[in-house]
C-alpha cells in the first residue's frame, strides 16, 4: 500500500533524521562524490558554481 | 490568453515557479517544483516520481550535499513535454532548464527502478502532493551501486538512510525475498543480506561515537559483497 507521508510529519521527524545524517558524516572525512555525472549535467552543475567534490567524475 | 488545460491553469502555474526562490531552503524549493510537475501533468494521467538525489535528500534532510538537479522518473511523451514547455522549462539535451534560475530537471527514464511500485506520496510545504521513491528502494538502488563500486560517498549515503526515522527496517528484510528485485539492483540474497547485517552494524558504532571505516574498509566491504553476488 503507498504510503502518504504529511509535510508535518516530515517536518516533525526532520530534526531526528538531521541528527543522524550530521554524526554520521562528521564520523567520515569531508565529502566527495565518486559516482559518475552525465558531461552536460556535470557541466549545468558548473555554471551553477556547484562545488567540485559534490559534482564528482563526469562522463561521457 | 487564458491557458487553462483539463483542470490545470498552466499561467498560474508558471508564475508560482517563477518565484520558488521564495520559499526557504533549496530542498523545500525543489519538492514544490517536482510537486507542481505532478499538478500540471496528472491530467494527462503523468504522474512524476522524484528519484536520485532529492529523494534522498528527502528522506535524509536536511540534505546536505543536494545540487539543484531535479531527476523524475516518467514517461516521455509529446504532450507533457508540451506542458514542462507551458511551465517556462527549456529543453537542453537530456535536461530541462528554468532560465534565470538554477533548478533543472532531468527525467532519465519512464519505469521507476528497481520496484515500479516503490514511492510513497508526499506533501510538500504548501499542501501540494508528488510521488517520491521509497526509502527502502531508494536504499536497494543504492545498495547495488554500492557493492559494484565500493565508493565511500555511496556507502555513506546507505547510512543515512538506515538510520532515518522515515525507513522501515522490516521493509528491507521483506526485498531479501523478492528474486526478480535482488535481479534488478544486481545482488544475491545473501550479499543483501550480509550487506544490511554488516550496515548495521557500522551505524551502530557511530551511534556509539565510533569513526565511519576506513576507505579500504569500506573497498573491502563491496569486494566481499562482489563474491558472494
Amino acid at each position: 500500500m503507498t504510503r502518504v507521508r504529511t509535510y508535518a510529519a516530515w517536518s516533525a521527524s526532520r530534526p531526528q533524521n538531521a541528527a543522524w545524517v550530521d554524526r554520521v558524516t562528521r564520523s567520515f572525512p569531508p565529502y566527495e562524490r565518486f559516482r559518475t555525472r552525465d558531461s552536460q549535467e556535470a557541466s549545468l552543475l558548473r555554471e551553477r558554481g556547484t562545488a567540485a567534490n559534490l559534482i564528482g567524475p563526469a562522463r561521457g | 490568453m487564458h491557458v487553462s488545460q483539463g483542470d490545470v491553469d498552466l499561467r498560474a502555474l508558471a508564475a508560482e515557479i517563477q518565484t520558488i526562490e521564495q520559499i526557504d531552503g533549496l530542498l523545500d524549493q525543489m519538492l514544490e517544483v517536482a510537486a507542481i510537475l505532478e499538478e500540471a501533468l496528472a491530467p494527462l494521467g503523468v504522474h512524476p516520481v522524484v528519484v536520485g538525489g532529492l529523494a534522498l535528500a528527502y528522506w535524509t534532510p536536511p540534505g546536505l550535499y543536494l545540487t539543484e538537479d531535479i531527476d523524475v522518473v516518467m514517461p516521455a511523451i509529446p504532450a507533457a513535454e508540451e506542458r514542462l514547455a507551458k511551465l517556462g522549462f527549456v529543453r537542453d539535451g537530456r535536461y530541462w532548464t528554468l532560465p534565470g534560475h538554477d533548478l533543472f530537471l532531468e527525467a532519465p527514464g519512464s519505469l521507476l527502478e528497481p520496484n515500479p511500485e516503490g514511492f510513497d506520496i508526499v506533501e510538500t510545504q504548501s499542501g501540494r502532493q508528488v510521488r517520491v521513491q521509497a526509502p527502502e528502494d531508494l536504499f536497494g538502488l543504492r545498495f547495488g551501486e554500492f557493492v559494484a563500486l565500493g565508493t565511500p560517498d555511496v556507502f555513506q549515503q546507505l547510512l543515512w538512510l538506515l538510520g532515518s526515522t522515515e525507513l522501515v527496517p522490516s521493509e528491507l528484510e521483506s526485498r531479501a525475498d523478492d528474486s526478480s528485485y535482488l535481479r534488478q539492483i544486481g545482488v544475491s540474497r545473501r550479499a543483501y543480506l550480509e550487506g544490511l547485517e554488516t550496515l548495521r552494524t557500522y551505524a551502530e558504532k557511530i551511534q556509539r561515537g565510533d569513526k565511519a571505516p576506513e576507505m579500504w574498509e569500506i573497498h573491502e566491504m563491496a569486494a566481499r559483497l562482489q563474491v558472494s553476488k
